[in-house]
């Protein structure tokens, strides 16, 4: 019981959200007016859609997503870094500023090679 | 809830809440916008999803009919129709039993709040959806997976086909292209006109411009007389003082930054200027603050500047105040006897951008306002030049449109159509805006 009072908090949300979303579903349950065929079309302007929306779609940002993913993964080295820099002293603190540096290099290029912008 | 009984907390909230309108603008209704937006009771919604009191503006060609009733049905229950017509408002239009009607001389803002009010409290009983209820694309059941048709891209699931590929604009990667058909009474853009677009991505791949259809002899409703309009109207027949004709230019303009604002999500701005323009002021002082405001990259500066551009070779067949923007001083008033004695000198910009279009509608509305306080009785003669506040725009508006936009992201198409105020264009040369 003690370790299940630590998540009490957490508990109650989660209760209390799947309620809301019961009481939700219960409310509209109960409606005696379910929407009609116009009703439930997505508006755009008046006029009903001629095609589905259901498409590929291109992700242009995947070059930003991937630039993250390699800065997010330098992390991990990072923190074992972090552990060991003060037994290690001023030497680590130069290695990890030559790393960042490098990282940083590598930011300026995709800058300039534009992959920074949103296109 | 019935009739009689008390409203519940919730609805008690909601009557006493801004009213949520959504504005179904027909033609000869420019200024039906400004109107509802300038109001602080009322908040004019982008979509009739959220809206409980649907207002009908102005008039309704017969080719819109159907689209006017999709709209209504698209709102949620409860719902409440207002029609706000220029003509005598009689019973309810046809096909629209429920609905209450208001004239010219009629309180529209109290209309609103009446119908909210009933809607809510169950005073009166939520509007019936007005179409059929029947599926324009029925689940088929077709093919090995009953998916419609066969193969992966190929087939019409539930009767509708799936988006097919096209050209890459940007970067050559071929993807699916999605065509929509958006209008007429899509609210950023000028009222019944419909474009076909069609999207890779958030780009605008291709264009096709529906010109709005014209009075057909039917149609519901009928076309406002518009304070902005009718000086400009009036001016081929009787003399017209010039500093009405000014003040109404100041309106026109301040009726359309105040829709631009609202495009660009500056909604406390958009009230101030729409309220502005019910009451145009004496004093241009604060447009003048308004204007450096707006010229601040984090507020209009960045977001308008490059998008849009119309070159000065083809802002000719534009006219108006998007050829000045371009750097053309194309103007009536040059020529006019009455404006030489107030020294008048047309204003232009240079970039023919959409910025350079606020900018330079921002600036005539200062000057209008100038003019008109220096004008004095100064009498613009029948059959003189009048300038319009709203460019003439070109005959084949559809293929410079398309031009236009081809390539732009969405919301810069948006205000690109915006930024050429083809609403204003339609009120100072349709017969619909000449009703008086």
């Amino acid at each position: 019981m003690v370790a299940l009072g630590a998540f009490s908090v957490v508990l109650a949300i989660l209760g209390a959200s799947t309620a809301l979303v019961l009481a939700g579903q219960w409310v509209a349950a109960r409606s005696d007016q379910p929407p009609t065929a116009p009703e439930r079309v997505p508006f755009a302007g008046g006029l009903p859609p001629d095609v589905h929306a259901w498409n590929r779609f291109h992700a242009r940002y995947y070059v930003m997503a991937l630039l993250f993913l390699t800065f997010d993964m330098e992390m991990v080295y990072m923190f074992p870094w972090a552990v060991v820099f003060r037994s290690e002293g001023v030497i680590a603190i130069g290695e990890i500023f030559v790393f960042i540096s490098i990282l940083a290099l590598g930011i300026l290029y995709a800058w300039r090679e534009r992959s920074l912008g949103w296109s | 809830m019935t009739a009689g009984s008390r409203p519940g907390v919730l609805a008690r909230a909601a009557i006493r809440a801004e009213v949520p309108v959504f504005l179904a603008r027909g033609l000869g209704a420019a200024d039906a916008e400004a109107r509802l937006r300038g109001s602080s009771r009322l908040v004019v919604l982008d979509s009739p999803r959220a809206a409980t009191v649907l207002v009908v503006a102005g008039y309704i060609p017969t080719a819109l009919a159907e689209p006017l009733a999709r709209v209504h049905d698209q709102m949620a229950n409860p719902r409440a129709t207002v029609w706000w017509t220029g003509g005598p408002t009689g019973d309810a239009p046809a096909g629209w039993p429920q609905a209450t009607m208001v004239g010219p001389g009629g309180d529209i803002e109290a209309a609103v709040v009446a119908a909210h009010r009933d809607v809510l409290s169950g005073a009166r009983p939520s509007e019936a959806p007005l179409l059929v209820d029947v599926d324009p694309a029925p689940w088929r059941g077709l093919g090995p997976y009953g998916h419609g048709g066969t193969g992966m891209t190929g087939g019409v699931p539930y009767g509708r086909p799936m988006a097919g590929r096209g050209d890459d604009l940007r970067d050559g990667l071929t993807l699916d292209v999605v065509p929509l058909r958006i209008g007429p009474f899509f609210p950023h853009l000028p009222a019944g006109i419909v474009i076909e677009v069609t999207f890779a991505g958030d780009v605008v791949h291709h264009v096709t411009y529906v010109a709005p259809p014209g009075s057909d002899g039917g149609g519901l409703g009928a076309a406002r007389a518009d304070d902005a309009a009718v000086p400009f109207l009036a001016a081929a027949e009787r003399p017209v003082p010039v500093a009405e004709i000014e003040r109404a230019r100041a309106r026109n303009h301040l009726r359309w930054l105040a829709r631009l604002l609202h495009l660009y999500g500056l909604d406390a701005l958009a009230r101030r200027v729409a309220k502005a323009a019910s009451s145009v002021p004496r004093d241009p002082g604060d447009l003048v603050a308004l204007a450096r405001r707006l010229e601040r990259p984090w507020v209009l500066g960045r977001a308008t500047r490059g998008i849009g551009v119309i070159t000065a070779d083809d802002a000719a067949v534009w006219g108006g105040p998007v050829a000045r923007a371009a750097g053309l001083p194309a103007d009536a008033r040059t020529g006019a006897p009455a404006y030489a004695a107030l020294d008048f000198e047309p204003i232009v910009h240079a970039d023919g951008d959409n910025r350079d279009r606020w900018r330079q509608r921002l600036a005539e509305t200062v000057q209008a306002i100038e003019l008109a306080s220096r004008a004095g009785t100064a009498v613009l003669a029948p059959g003189e030049p009048v300038e319009p506040p709203a460019s003439p725009g070109p005959a084949d508006v559809g293929e410079r449109l398309a031009a236009l936009l081809v390539g732009a992201e969405w919301g810069d198409a948006l205000a690109t159509v915006a930024s050429l105020d083809l609403d204003g264009r339609s009120a100072v040369t349709t017969p619909v805006g000449t009703v008086r």
